[in-house]
């Protein structure tokens, strides 16, 4: 301020240069009737949309049903893309989803009893999808579904061996199941072509170790026939599926004699 | 967000407030309270009155399609304002390089002083006005601002997007070049300046 002291006489004649002419009355009036007719135009607008949203969600409340419409979005395509994934098979590009939810499923189930109705069904749905490579001529990629089966199966057995009081019941049960599977996988080895030939029967010695594993004392080529089981055969679900008896698959049909690694003699033939 | 700023009064927040609301009695207040002053800063940069009003109706016109889409001045009514005509001064100045010589137009002849005494008045002003281009830009908005228009510094450093102690500096260094050289120019007394 003391600075602007020496100024005073500059300021005072600069305050008083104002040298612009008063606007013209008639366009100043002019220009105020049309700012007003405009404003109310505008006015007008926003009465008839009183949902403009900005007014509606405002402050807090705007972000935060943004991120839950968001999440709900998310959460949506998720559970479709899951949904789509159950049906993927290996070479689909949401093969890898559909085996990350199985993986998930196993991890939330810390029952042996049901890790092992669970891998079964699991099992099944490896053959299943072999099964549909088979039929597409999906060859060059079924040894990945049958891999995993063999692994699925060994996972069986280890858990049954782990326990040896384990419940008579289930141990059959996982013995007509590995029996059905393994016709299963000789009928699809009467129908593919010989290169599919390696993958199959890296699955059916699973079976074979894996029933070895769960009958130690029976090392014979054929241990365990479904017709030879007493009790009920249980059917397993499928994964994820709330049905608890939903039936044996659909698409089982009884294979050809079981004598491996010999091919088929007439292969497509009658049985 | 201006850096040790004073608060805007009162009356003006609430005129502001209820102009948000595109209420007509408070947007007719803005206009009655800005227009004239408004002009007058507009004028003051472009030379020409009929080109000034239809930059004032703009600035008018900009504000209550800001106020419509919920945005527009928050806190300072009349520095926004200026800001806006600020801006339109510049384009305006950018599209017509030739309006760059000084134009007296209709109002301004109508205006000229024609006593003696005014003629003396209106010499001063002239010069003052001359003093003022040999300002930088900055400098000459500034002053302007400030002793023509009534800025405080903090609405002057919001108008121009500059901060306060920019807007000082811009304004000492302002009055002593205007000093310098009205005093060349002997328009006022060795003891007055």
């Amino acid at each position: 301020v003391k600075k602007l002291d020496h100024f005073r006489a500059i300021i005072r004649a600069l305050s008083r240069s104002e040298n612009a002419p008063a606007p013209n009355p008639l366009r100043r009036s002019s220009a105020r009737r049309s700012y007003l007719e405009h404003a109310a135009q505008l006015k007008s607008k926003e009465d008839i949309t009183p949902g403009n949203r900005k007014y509606i969600l405002s402050g807090w409340l705007r972000p935060v049903v943004n991120v839950g419409l968001i999440l709900v979005l998310i959460m949506g395509t998720a559970t479709g893309v899951v949904y789509a994934a159950d049906s993927a098979r290996p070479g689909d590009v949401l093969y890898p989803i559909d085996r990350g939810v199985e993986e998930v499923q196993l991890r939330f189930t810390s029952s042996p009893d049901r890790r092992i109705i669970l891998l079964i069904a699991l099992a099944n749905e490896r053959i299943l999808e072999t099964q549909q490579l088979a039929e597409i001529h999906g060859v060059d990629v079924m040894s990945i579904a049958l891999d995993d089966y063999g692994t699925t199966i060994l996972e069986i057995s280890q858990i049954v061996d782990e326990e040896p009081e384990r419940d008579e019941l289930l141990v059959t049960q996982i013995d007509d199941e590995l029996a059905l599977q393994e016709e299963r996988l000789q009928t699809i080895r009467g129908k593919v072509p010989e290169q599919a030939y390696p993958g199959l029967d890296r699955a059916i010695e699973a079976i074979h170790t894996g029933q070895n594993i769960i009958h130690p004392g029976n090392s014979s080529e054929n241990p365990v026939s479904p017709a030879a089981t007493p009790g009920p055969p249980q059917s397993f679900p499928k994964p994820g599926s709330s049905d608890k008896n939903p039936g044996r698959p659909p698409d089982h049909v009884p294979g050809p004699p079981i004598d491996l690694p010999t091919p088929p003699v007439n292969p497509g033939g009658d049985p | 967000m201006i850096r040790g700023r004073k608060e805007p009064s009162a009356e003006e927040q609430d005129l502001l407030q209820r102009s948000r609301k595109l209420d007509e009695a408070a947007l007719s207040a803005v206009f009655d309270a800005y227009y004239d002053p408004l002009y007058r800063y507009v004028y003051r940069y472009l030379r020409h009155s009929q080109t000034a009003e239809d930059v004032t109706a703009d600035v008018f016109r900009n504000f209550l399609e800001k106020l419509a889409a919920g945005k527009g001045p928050t806190e300072y009514l009349k520095a926004w304002l200026y800001r806006v005509a600020h801006n339109l001064i510049i384009d305006e100045v950018r599209r017509n390089k030739y309006r760059e010589h000084e134009e007296l137009d209709e109002n301004q002849r109508a205006s000229e002083p024609q006593a003696d005494r005014q003629a003396e008045s209106s010499i001063t002003k002239q010069m003052i006005h001359k003093a003022l281009q040999t300002l930088t830009g900055k400098q000459r908005d500034v002053l302007i601002l400030k002793y023509l228009h009534g800025f405080e510094n903090e609405e002057i450093a919001y108008t121009l997007r500059m901060n306060v102690g920019t807007v000082k500096a811009l304004q000492y260094r302002g009055l002593q070049s205007l000093r310098r050289y009205l005093s060349k120019l002997r328009i006022f007394g060795e003891e007055d300046l």
